[in-house]
């Protein structure tokens, strides 16, 4: 049956919930069309804001610097559109970093006391450990995932890892996380390993991360891991310990004071390959966020046509699996995503924008409508420069509306958000939730303004 | 040899090589295969892993990657394949959408065609009492007993009778489905009452026939097709317009068939049908004529094969028909849309299974201060009900072609 709203969001991941929520608080109706998860889903769960400019070694010691940096650096960047009036440059560093820190905050109120609540802030860019023993800057981690290592030199950190579970190699972890330990820097000094028997089911093989998560969720499971870990902390004098990110989909924060409290050792899960819980948790708090504003969210439903007239999109078709329909709505938010999301589709004749064709260009505004995807990687694999495919996307202007050649809006009510947008390389800046938050956050705000002033 | 020869040639070679070439229809589903990235997002997700793990259930990516290619032996392939329930869920969470149910239903067929034997054996007694009579259940031996069980069933949930009636030329056919027409026979009666309440000119099938859908799960094929073949022929002799039904597997899979093979009738379930054709207006109105039921807290289960195989707007559509009666509130579970296990035939073989998975419902259902379950569909209400039942329970389920027939005004 056909729809009528104030604004359809096609995209389903942070940057299209964002915008949904913040459309809908501000009044609007809002469907939001998803065809599946997409990077979002994928994630560690840990929200980057900004890590490296592109082609630099180190790492920003916090996101304001970041920010500040990449405002005078890279004036395309959809971080430094933000600091655009609508006359567009120059960019004005101090508002790029206070509507960041809006978006932030907006979304850390949103998700508080949730089992995906966020801690960190602007002014710090924290280290995650991961599965691997490695690190990465991060700037926003679930409360879970945090760990508060003092400078102390004699405390021990114990790696656990869980028989059974192939994912993680605690050991090997260990051996890593101690390489990477910068000269010098404070911490604990002494890590160790060791491997818990928490059979969920009753078999000590062939387990996954979210078997075990939601087990960990159920009295028996929860008790069976605090007694295991209990005689490790006890054994190896441990006052930290990490663990794969399995505390739990639904009540994790309590589980883990719970293990905190039984142990007496600080409890904090590492960051984890996709699929992981905390990604999981991440896109579950994001749709609790948007359904409470009344936000209608249709899974399963692919955007697969628009139609439009004059500088005007009228209405947007949906096909679900067996059943298609037409939206006519006021405004449009584009949050497709990039690659695995769906909205960027590259083969041997270019890259295209899926839905509409719009035109796509690399991170100097060049069009690479025909480049074949090949053209846009560097032959090193893995360089601070990265890949330019990863830059790609929709040119877009100050309000963020996606652009024709001449710079000209493709639609005066139709926005984009997230990593549909050219301008981030998000692989090597360590950005890519952020500027989905952010963008996200400006676009759903600039449809609600949009819509209010056309009714 | 001419190209001709050479094809015959070939083609003839197939069998003893134990190769079933695709056909058209299903080369959709096996490109769908080859975009899975492997990523294992499903796995977060899938209510069968869930349930049982992936030791039991390798889960819908290693389907995808890994079972859909494990011919010509399958051996390794056939105890994971048939707990599948079906559900889609992973479908619709996957980036590239990889249409795992289907691929269960084409590699259960190859099994079925070349391995009989590791086929469930209770799966085979379905198929053997679909070949005899057209129906995914034994009908009743003796017709009269089928009507008195009808009758008792009216009673119980205090409903009229309305005359069976088969009119060519009428607008809608409405379509009971096996479920309700063998066993849960008050959901058909629901919505004849519905139906004739709100006017509609309908008919039934001269003679009921399954729509294909148990066989083609099971993976006869061949058999699913010439039922899917043999209702289009009733559909077209009877030459209505549209096609209505109660059952949530009947929705999807008839709408797939009608779409697949051009019947040129569009399906509705009986749900879609109330909010698009007959309009909430009119619904209005005949909830508030005669308001005789009290006040009532509900919680709803939405049947995988409506939100998930036909379009999640019927689950709105739910919800806006309930928020239209009179002394019915609504509490959410927050399960309502996770799959009951009832689905794939996997009860039927594997009860564990199929019970394992709708533990998660039934946990978060008594939770709840719900009084009575709803669901558009008779097998979910099945097994929710006897699931609750054997917690303790005492939460009533009822189909919601039922609750709403009990809304009604009984007179006109």
């Amino acid at each position: 049956m056909d729809i009528e709203t104030d604004l359809v969001v096609i995209g389903g991941g942070m940057a299209g919930l964002v915008a949904g929520s913040v459309a809908a608080e501000a009044g609007l109706d809002v469907v939001l069309l998803r065809k599946g998860h997409g990077a979002t889903a994928q994630s560690s769960g840990a929200i980057d804001i900004i890590g490296y400019v592109p082609g630099a070694a180190t790492y920003f010691m916090n996101p304001v610097e970041g920010l500040h940096a990449l405002s005078a650096m890279c004036p395309f960047h959809p971080y430094s559109a933000l600091g655009r009036s609508k006359e567009g440059l120059p960019t004005d560093p101090d508002r790029v970093v206070s509507r960041v820190r809006g978006s932030v905050q907006w979304l850390k109120d949103k998700l508080s006391g949730s089992c995906g609540a966020l801690k960190g802030d602007l002014e710090e860019n924290i280290q995650a450990i991961s599965l691997l023993g490695t690190s990465k800057p991060t700037c926003l981690v679930q409360e879970t995932m945090w760990n508060d290592i003092p400078p102390s030199h004699d405390s021990v950190i114990l790696f656990a890892g869980l028989r059974g579970l192939p994912d993680f190699n605690p050991s090997s972890a260990v051996k890593a996380f101690m390489a990477n330990r910068p000269y010098g820097e404070e911490g604990p000094r002494k890590a160790v390993s060791c491997v818990l028997d928490v059979a969920p089911s009753g078999r000590p093989f062939n387990l996954s991360q979210i078997e075990i998560a939601r087990s960990v969720d159920h009295d028996a499971g929860l008790s069976a891991l605090a007694n295991s870990l209990e005689g490790q902390v006890l054994k190896t004098g441990a006052d930290y310990v990490a663990v794969p990110p399995i505390l739990g989909v639904e009540h994790a924060r309590e589980n883990r004071r719970q293990l905190e409290e039984k142990t007496g050792a600080a409890v904090f899960e590492l960051t984890a390959f996709p699929p992981s819980v905390p990604g999981l948790r991440l896109q579950t708090g994001l749709e609790t966020v948007f359904k409470k504003t009344d936000g209608r969210l249709l899974a399963g439903h692919e955007a697969t046509g628009v139609r439009k007239d004059g500088d005007l999109i009228q209405a947007i078709t949906a096909r679900a699996p067996r059943r298609t329909m037409e939206i006519r709505s006021t405004a449009v938010v584009l949050a497709s995503g990039k690659f695995l999301g769906g909205g960027l589709v590259g083969d041997e004749r270019g890259v295209r924008e899926s839905l509409m064709g719009l035109p796509v260009v690399d991170g100097d505004l060049i069009p690479v409508s025909d480049s074949r995807p090949q053209r846009l990687t560097n032959v090193i694999p893995l360089s601070p420069e990265g890949h330019p495919l990863f830059g790609v996307g929709l040119a877009f202007d100050s309000s963020f509306h996606p652009v024709g050649a001449d710079g000209s809006p493709v639609a005066q009510n139709l926005l984009a958000a997230g990593s549909v947008l050219a301008g981030y390389n998000y692989a090597v800046e360590k950005s890519g939730l952020g500027v989905a938050l952010a963008t996200g956050f400006a676009a759903g705000t600039n449809a609600a303004a949009y819509v209010k002033g056309v009714q | 040899m001419s190209d001709d020869e050479a094809y015959k040639a070939v083609s003839a070679t197939l069998d003893q090589e134990r190769i079933i070439p695709f056909k058209t229809d299903e080369l959709e589903v096996v490109r769908s295969a080859e975009k899975c990235v492997n990523c294992g997002l499903c796995l977060n997700h899938c209510p069968v892993v869930r349930a049982v793990g992936v030791d039991r259930f390798s889960g819908p990516r290693s389907i995808a990657v890994e079972l859909s290619r494990s011919p010509p032996d399958f051996w390794s392939t056939a105890d994971k394949v048939y707990l599948c329930t079906s559900c889609g869920t992973c479908r619709e969470v996957c980036p590239y959408n990889v249409d795992v149910p289907d691929i269960v239903s084409m590699v259960r067929a190859r099994i079925f065609k070349q391995r009989p034997d590791l086929v469930p054996s209770s799966l085979l007694a379905v198929r053997e009492t679909i070949a005899r009579y057209s129906l995914a259940f034994e009908p009743w031996e003796d017709p009269n007993e089928k009507i008195e069980s009808r009758d008792a069933r009216l009673q119980a949930v205090a409903l009229p009778f309305i005359q069976d009636r088969v009119v060519r030329g009428a607008e809608v056919l409405f379509y009971p489905g096996c479920q309700a027409e063998e066993r849960a026979q008050e959901v058909k009666e629901a919505a004849k009452f519905i139906l004739s309440y709100f006017g509609v000119d309908f008919t039934l099938l001269e003679e009921m026939s399954c729509c294909g859908l148990p066989s083609r799960l099971i993976g006869d094929d061949e058999t699913s097709r010439s039922l899917a073949a043999r209702l289009r022929e009733k559909v077209s002799s009877l030459g209505v317009k549209k096609i209505v039904t109660t059952c949530a597997g009947c929705t999807s899979n008839l709408s797939d068939m009608s779409v697949r093979d051009n019947w040129g009738v569009p399906v509705y379930h009986l749900i879609e049908f109330l909010a698009e054709e007959v309009g909430l207006e009119r619904l209005s109105e005949a909830f508030n004529e005669d308001s005789r039921a009290g006040e009532v807290l509900i919680t709803i289960h939405d049947p995988c094969h409506l939100i998930r195989h036909t379009s999640r707007q019927i689950a709105d559509h739910v919800i806006a028909i309930l928020n239209l009666i009179p002394n019915v509130t609504t509490v959410a579970s927050g399960v309502a849309d996770s799959c009951c296990g009832g689905g794939g035939m996997v009860g039927y073989h594997s009860r564990d299974v199929a019970d394992a998975v709708v533990a998660h419902n039934i946990e978060a259902i008594s939770a709840t201060k719900a009084k009575q379950l709803v669901a558009p569909c008779p097998l979910c209400t099945a097994q929710i009900e006897r699931n609750l039942f054997n917690a303790g329970s005492a939460i009533q389920v009822d189909d919601l072609a039922v609750f709403i027939a009990q809304r009604l005004p009984q007179q006109r």
